[in-house]
């Protein structure tokens, strides 16, 4: 018996010991990332002091990577990091000998106790920085040491000020003096207050011209900005050829005064454009304010703006109709066992909305397309009783099938979806109806009933999906249940997803209701 | 005058060559071991029976030594730490101080002082009776059978007696320090996480391998080369304990300083 248990009981203890080591290494120790995860960079530093090997690194307060290697390379430090390769960093656009907007690295400190680690920011632009390559932007932080000797000299400072006051007003007569100033200022206060309420009115007048002249002042500005700025523009070339022709020498000051004379007639001439494009625009805005003229019936016709309104808002039920709608793109396969076939079905499924969708199938049936056709034909054997009697010829070819189907559910529990739907199923009319279970219906039952023209009953299917992964489901059912002659059983597997650039092709025809 | 140094020197000559000597029979006593451990025939019955001892009947001490070694470690450390408000530390220092060093040493202490001695006393007492000789006389290889699944045991178990210990440990800390001390539980695991590595538990679970290896080794050898009857097993056992206490304390200073310095 004892030989029975020591191995149990050594085993049960090695299991014990293993379980408590992984669930320590998964609880308490950091990120398992190994290498092959990181990248290696490296940055340098004039200082170092408080960071160590497998000091952390930080993005945004996350551990992004450690410290690997620290050493002296002439007189500063180069640091080794590891960094997720999840992270990306930038090197930044090189100007000046500074890389700008490209990842920074810097020292700061985590407590007071001189515990310190690495920050890091990844940039923006430039090259993408691979393994190996150099971090160039390291920020100096302020670091205890260098804030406690500012302090100091902040605090130094202080002293001189407190004691240049305490001299100017530390004696009884400079006392003396602060209080004769507090009493004036006290004084001046209370005239100042009866003199506002005697003059309130006066005053709320005089606040409301100077508000109305701003404003026409601002007005004023905005309409003759342009204008304003074409005049200095001229201006400033004028300046410019005045400037050229004192710039001449001696010899060619007559010919520069002749130039000038013709600068200044030329000036004369804008200033007279200037003023008949200004008239021009006066003109122009006040048909527009009187609204003449197309812009000015745009802009005054409250009917435009409202039927504008209007436009703007059909256009964004419209839009929001297309973001809404879902195009499910669907192929199966299935495998019919009795009759040892593959049968194969292409669909595209539209979702205005979460209970309301249409279908459209290719379906690519063994079955082919199946018809009846009943003839009289009389028989010439003159033995027969009845020479004249009815044959019925069931036609079956192989061809591809197509449904189309509109369909309604409805979420009748957090956990259940019930659905009806109508059409055309595989070129026949028919019904049919679906549970779909869970939230995401990842597992739905349908049924369908349709080919009511068959020589026997209608054909009724039910299956059943389940969907394993997000993308991929598995389907099984029976086909042609009420027929025991054609009855078969299938299995199958099919892919389902959303296709947004099919759904741009198809919204532009728009979605009817019903 | 001239007599009684000559015999000093010829007593530390003796001493000398005595210590090298085991060292030459702990040696040869080690690769024998290491060499049996894979030649057939295999014992697995005897092997298991020696992990039982070793693991599951050191269980009991090692698990109540990590439980105290964590609360007393908690208790001290947020004493420390309250005098700069730093508490939030105190499951960190736990963590690191269990798994690099006391988790590997006092488990290691505890078994040497537990099975490394029972086993001297065993097989002592199989020399003195002269059963080892007639062992061999059978043609068993008393190596394979009695040394190998012993020292075997303790490289396995010695491992797995750590990671228990330092998983009650931690715990026991834990419990401390959220349930008494008022920390935050939060805290108290995020500053574990951030300066407890994987490589830590790789480290840990070396050192104790390496403990075992020493407890199995000196243990059998102390039992295995004893003389001089009931007297001399027990001077061999306190031998044993002594010395794989004192290795176990010299190899964890040296792992240490070669695992972190890398």
């Amino acid at each position: 018996m004892s030989e029975f248990f020591t191995p149990l009981k050594v085993g049960l203890l090695v299991i014990a010991g293993a379980v408590a080591g992984l669930a320590m290494i998964v609880v308490l120790s950091g990120d398992l990332r190994g290498p092959e995860d990181r990248n290696t960079y490296v940055a340098y530093f004039d200082d170092v002091t408080g960071l160590a090997v497998r000091s952390r690194i930080q993005m945004a307060g996350i551990a992004v990577g450690t410290v690997e290697r620290i050493e002296l390379v002439g007189d500063r430090a180069r640091v080794e990091v590891s960094v997720l390769r999840d992270v990306t960093l930038y090197e930044g656009i090189e100007q000046d000998g500074f890389y700008v907007n490209g990842a920074t690295i810097g020292r700061r400190q985590a407590s007071l106790i001189g515990d310190y680690y690495l920050s890091l920011t990844p940039g923006q632009e430039g090259r993408v920085l691979e393994d190996g390559d150099t971090i160039h932007n390291v920020r100096r932080d302020a670091g205890p040491e260098e804030m406690m000797e500012r302090l100091n000299e902040i605090t130094k400072d202080i002293q001189e000020v407190t004691h240049s006051l305490a001299t100017v007003f530390g004696g009884e007569e400079a006392q003396q003096v602060i209080q004769q100033m507090v009493d004036d200022l006290q004084s001046m206060l209370a005239t100042l207050n009866q003199f506002v309420d005697r003059n309130s009115e006066q005053i709320d007048r005089l606040v409301v011209d100077a508000r109305m002249i701003s404003q026409d002042i601002a007005g004023l500005t905005r309409s003759g900005s342009e204008s304003i700025d074409k005049i200095l523009r001229d201006t400033e070339a004028i300046v410019e050829e005045v400037r050229f022709i004192v710039g001449q020498s001696t010899t060619d000051v007559q010919a520069g005064l002749g130039t000038m004379q013709g600068t200044l007639s030329r000036l004369q001439r804008t200033l007279d454009s200037l003023n008949y494009s200004l008239q021009n625009v006066q003109d122009i805005t006040e048909k527009v304010n009187e609204g003449e003229g197309t812009v000015g019936e745009l802009i005054n016709n409250p009917a435009i703006a409202h039927r504008t309104e209007q436009i703007l808002e059909d256009g964004g039920e419209f839009l929001e109709r297309i973001t809404r709608l879902r195009t499910i793109v669907e192929l199966r396969s299935e495998y019919h066992m009795r009759n040892q076939q593959l049968k194969n079905v292409f669909g595209i499924r539209l979702e205005p909305t979460d209970d309301k969708y249409y279908m459209f199938e290719f379906v690519d049936d063994f079955r082919g397309s199946t018809t009846v056709q009943t003839e009289r034909v009389t028989t010439t054997e003159s033995t027969a009783e009845d020479p004249l009697y009815q044959e019925t010829r069931t036609t079956t070819t192989d061809e591809f099938k197509f449904s189309l189907v509109l369909g309604r559910s409805h979420q009748l529990f957090d956990w259940l979806r019930i659905g009806g739907r109508f059409g055309i199923i595989e070129s026949s009319g028919g019904i049919g109806a679906s549970l779909g279970f869970f939230g995401d219906r990842r597992l739905e039952v349908q049924t369908d009933l349709f080919d009511f023209a068959a020589a026997e009953n209608p054909r009724l299917r039910t299956y059943g999906t389940y969907m394993f992964l997000h993308f991929a489901y598995l389907s099984a059912g029976i086909d042609d249940i009420i027929n025991p002659d054609r009855r078969d059983y299938f299995i199958g597997a099919g892919i389902r997803f959303d296709d947004e650039d099919l759904k741009a092709l198809l919204t532009t025809t728009g979605v009817p209701n019903f | 005058m001239g007599g009684s140094i000559k015999r000093g020197i010829e007593r530390v000559g003796k001493y000398a060559i005595g210590a090298i000597e085991d060292v030459g029979r702990l040696a040869s006593l080690f690769f024998q071991t290491l060499i049996w451990t894979f030649r057939p025939p295999y014992r697995i019955r005897v092997i298991f029976q020696s992990m039982e001892s070793v693991g599951v009947g050191s269980l009991p001490i090692v698990l109540l030594t990590g439980l105290f070694a964590g609360l007393v470690l908690a208790y001290q450390s947020d004493y420390a730490f309250r005098l700069f408000n730093a508490e939030s530390l105190v499951g960190a220092t736990v963590a690191v101080s269990l798994l690099r060093e006391l988790g590997p040493v006092f488990t290691g202490l505890m078994v040497a002082g537990r099975t490394g001695s029972s086993m001297t006393t065993e097989l002592g007492t199989m020399r003195v009776t002269e059963q080892i000789d007639a062992m061999a006389v059978m043609a068993v290889n008393p190596v394979q059978y009695l040394v190998m699944p012993r020292v075997l045991a303790t490289i396995v178990m010695l491992p797995v007696l750590n990671m228990l210990f330092n998983f009650v440990g931690i715990g026991a800390a834990y419990g401390l320090s959220v349930f008494y001390m008022n920390s935050d539980p939060g805290i108290f695991l995020y500053h574990i996480t951030r300066l407890v590595s994987a490589q830590d538990f790789l480290f840990t679970t070396i050192k104790a391998g390496v403990f075992g290896m020493i407890i199995g080794v000196v243990g059998c050898y102390k039992g295995f080369y004893a003389s001089g009857g009931a007297k001399g097993v027990g001077e061999a056992t306190t031998s044993s304990v002594v010395t794989s206490s004192v290795l176990i304390l010299l190899s964890d200073y040296l792992m240490t300083t070669m695992m972190w310095s890398l």
